[in-house]
């Protein structure tokens, strides 16, 4: 069955609804052209970034984390 | 329907964003603001680029306003200074409130409007005039 968009895999094969801390650090940077360090991310996940099972992190889910605290800073 | 969560449109980009256990996190103003501020950094100006957005939200949270600001303190400022503005705007307007400019009376109206029409009939006369000069020739 073909992916959906949301299931496309983006820079370098990896699925962004299911990311491990370093590929998210890793896609952030790459995405943002500045460095973005895998304790950054661990940073946001401590402060209440929603994590998926296994430890993963989903791309959309984090968004959402992320653009309601820019909004509550 | 599909969506590319590389190239959305605001509306899809803030559907998409809502619909997240984390339930409605953001407006579309929110987000037309974040692209204003953001320029071509999360898209092309027009459509949003999760990845990149992300990317963005991620630096966004980490970058503070002045100390002690917000962005809700940057839209309350924003709202006062708005606020002011219009108020200097009407205040300017109202200059004949205070009773010192009045209306001219009632023959001096009239005289007026009989300048007018007189002047109006010496421009057409004249206009008439050189007109005629011209085909007599």
């Amino acid at each position: 069955m073909a992916e959906s968009p949301m299931q496309n895999r983006v820079q370098g094969g990896v699925n962004p609804l299911s990311l491990s801390i370093e590929e998210m650090a890793r896609l952030l940077s790459a995405a943002g052209g500045r460095k973005v360090t895998p304790e950054q991310v661990q940073a946001d996940i401590d402060a209440g970034a929603p994590l998926a099972a296994g430890g993963r992190v989903n791309l959309v889910h984090y968004a959402a984390w992320l653009v309601r605290e820019v909004q509550a800073k | 329907m599909k969506v590319d969560p590389r190239n959305l449109r605001v509306a899809e980009a803030v559907r998409l964003l809502n619909s997240t256990p984390l339930g409605e996190v953001v407006q579309p103003h929110v987000v037309y603001r974040h692209l204003n501020r953001a320029a071509y950094k999360i898209g092309d100006g027009r459509k949003i680029d999760l990845v990149r957005y992300a990317a963005w939200l991620f630096h966004a949270r980490r970058e503070t306003f002045e100390p002690g600001w917000t962005e809700g303190n940057y839209e309350a400022h924003k709202d006062a200074v708005n606020a002011r503005s219009r108020l200097a705007s009407e205040s300017s307007r109202d200059i004949a409130a205070e009773g010192w400019v009045h209306a001219p009376p009632h023959s001096e109206r009239v005289s007026n409007i009989g300048r007018a029409v007189s002047g109006a009939l010496t421009l057409l006369t004249g206009f008439q005039h050189a007109y005629f000069q011209v085909f007599e020739r």
